[in-house]
């Protein structure tokens, strides 16, 4: 364990897979996973929302 | 210009593509954040893995960044998801190597043991309330199971 002494802030993301990633996934039921980030622009979007939202 | 630190992972399994990863060539700067990234293997222990946490926050003082924001790809989520706790536990049947399955990541510390996110700093309603607003997807609970492999070894030992 690191400690992460200087109080940076963090915070951890979990993103859904791209199409691009499931793609040769046969057992994937690709209609349930694939969302809206499957735009990269999307996923990008994910990060100005964020940055709306800090305080640092 | 200030800057921020985001770490991802390469690909894995037989994903095309990780979504972390992809953003490295699309994203250089947050607002008014310059950003730098760091890209780990999906590995914990073995084939030479090093402590990836104790990169992110030597990385993270060397260039003064105002933050960390760590990145993982999870076939189960419908849209991001927050992470709020590590804990000192390995495991992954598919993933996993067999000598990995089933450990603790500080053996000084008791198994399972959790570290929470010090989530303070990020106006979380906010940005629930922005990702919903432009129809993006995301999980509205904030996790407190990062499920138990790289993803939840990177947060504990960064933590």
């Amino acid at each position: 364990m690191q400690d992460n002494k200087y109080d940076i802030p963090y915070i951890y993301l979990h993103l859904p897979c791209t199409s691009n990633a499931i793609k040769n996934l046969r057992e994937f039921d690709k209609n349930k996973y694939i969302t809206s980030t499957d735009k990269v622009s999307q996923i990008l979007s994910i990060f100005a929302m964020l940055y709306r939202g800090w305080k640092i | 210009m200030d800057k921020i630190l985001i770490t991802g992972f390469e690909n894995f399994g037989d994903y095309g593509e990780n979504t972390t990863e992809v953003l490295k060539n699309n994203l250089r700067i947050i607002g008014s954040h310059i950003v730098e990234y760091i890209i780990f293997p999906v590995r914990i222990f073995s084939n030479g893995a090093e402590n990836y946490g104790k990169k992110i926050v030597a990385r993270a003082k060397e260039i003064n960044a105002k933050a960390i924001i760590s990145l993982g790809m999870a076939s189960d989520v419908y849209g991001v998801r927050i992470e709020s706790r590590a804990i000192n536990w390995v495991e992954n049947e598919k993933y996993c190597l067999p000598e990995e399955h089933k450990m603790v990541l500080d053996k000084s510390l008791y198994p399972k043991h959790p570290f929470d996110v010090d989530l303070s700093k990020w106006n979380i309603e906010k940005i629930l309330y922005f990702l919903c607003k432009i129809n993006l997807a995301h999980e509205t609970h904030i996790s407190t199971n990062a499920n138990a492999f790289c993803c939840n070894a990177l947060m504990f030992r960064t933590l």
